[in-house]
């Protein structure tokens, strides 16, 4: 079970349940305080920028800036992590991690080349396809022309003498 | 301008306060950093007995009522007690007049009370919502916040009209 852990309006601490005073303002603004010394320097209207043992300050001065430094690095170095991947297995991960990068980018390159004379291939095919098919009407298209435009005359005019 | 002119009010209020009580209170704080208010929320608050005033957070009509017999508890009534109350200031036109007596609820006390998972909650007044006989609100509307020991209260109706439940 997971406690539901609350923050001291006034030092920024943790409040756990059955912890705490909640100071509900007239205007029903909710502060919620982790004792009753936050809550009276809360009252005596101590501002808690300016008290070193709070949170505020903490952040303000960044004092705890180097401890989150140190874990945040550690995060970082942790990353590389060895493990198989959906479908490429540990071994084959691993071997192309101990490749020497010219070969990985020889390696790449070839398959680009491979791909793109793949696209030429069928590009020409469709093109070399288009060809014929475009040879194949016009034949046919002189004679679709003036079928086309002979019905469509009367109609337009049609339309509006109707009116 | 007129923050200065307050700030001095106040200043000279407590030092009022301070000569009346006859104690070291009010003149030896640093006396810019508190405010009367301040003064009035750091000291002691006790239970809600006979002869203390009340504000009336609903539209029944009464502003200002002074609780004249406390219900439940030996030492007074406490946050969602049952107090009877004279109104003391109302509104002309409204539904209770000056001199009437009425039940109230309270719903605001500046005295903390304990939750049931042992935390406290306190507000910055004393507030009371009237009801009739029956415990049905008189007003039809509540204003301000109003806290949820009220359900445990049976006091349905003014937890529904309340603007905030805290």
């Amino acid at each position: 079970m997971v406690l539901k852990t609350e923050l001291c309006r006034f030092s920024g601490a943790k409040i756990y349940p059955g912890k705490g005073i909640r100071f509900i303002r007239s205007d029903s603004q909710v502060f919620l305080f982790a004792n009753s010394k936050c809550k009276r320097y809360f009252h005596n209207r101590l501002r808690p920028a300016k008290l070193t043992w709070t949170a505020m300050y903490r952040k303000q001065h960044k004092k705890d800036i180097a401890a989150e430094a140190v874990k945040k690095r550690r995060r970082t170095t942790k990353k590389p992590y060895s493990r198989s991947i959906v479908g490429a297995t540990l071994e084959v991960i691993q071997k192309r991690r101990a490749e020497k990068p010219e070969v990985r980018d020889a390696a790449r390159e070839a398959a680009l080349r491979e791909i793109k004379e793949r696209i030429k291939k069928t590009k020409d095919e469709k093109k070399a396809k288009k060809a014929e098919v475009m040879s194949k009407q016009k034949g046919s298209a002189k004679s679709n022309v003036p079928k086309g435009a002979a019905p469509k005359g009367p109609k337009i005019g049609g339309g509006g003498g109707k009116r | 301008m007129a923050a200065s002119n307050s700030s001095k009010l106040f200043r000279v209020g407590r030092s009022i306060l301070g000569g009346l009580s006859n104690n070291a209170f009010g003149a030896s704080r640093t006396a810019s950093e508190l405010t009367h208010m301040d003064f009035l929320s750091q000291q002691q608050r006790t239970f809600i007995q006979m002869r203390t005033n009340l504000k009336v957070v609903d539209n029944s009509g009464a502003k200002r009522v002074m609780c004249i017999q406390a219900l439940k508890g030996r030492k007074g009534a406490r946050l969602g007690d049952v107090i009877v109350a004279s109104v003391k200031e109302a509104h002309v036109g409204g539904k209770v007049k000056k001199g009437d007596v009425h039940y109230a609820v309270v719903v605001r006390a500046a005295m903390q009370r304990g939750r049931c998972d042992g935390s406290e909650v306190k507000f910055d007044d004393n507030a009371v919502v009237l009801i009739n006989k029956q415990g049905e609100p008189i007003g039809t509307r509540v204003f301000g916040p109003v806290p949820h020991e009220l359900r445990k209260k049976k006091h349905l109706k003014i937890l529904s009209l309340a603007e905030h439940i805290a």
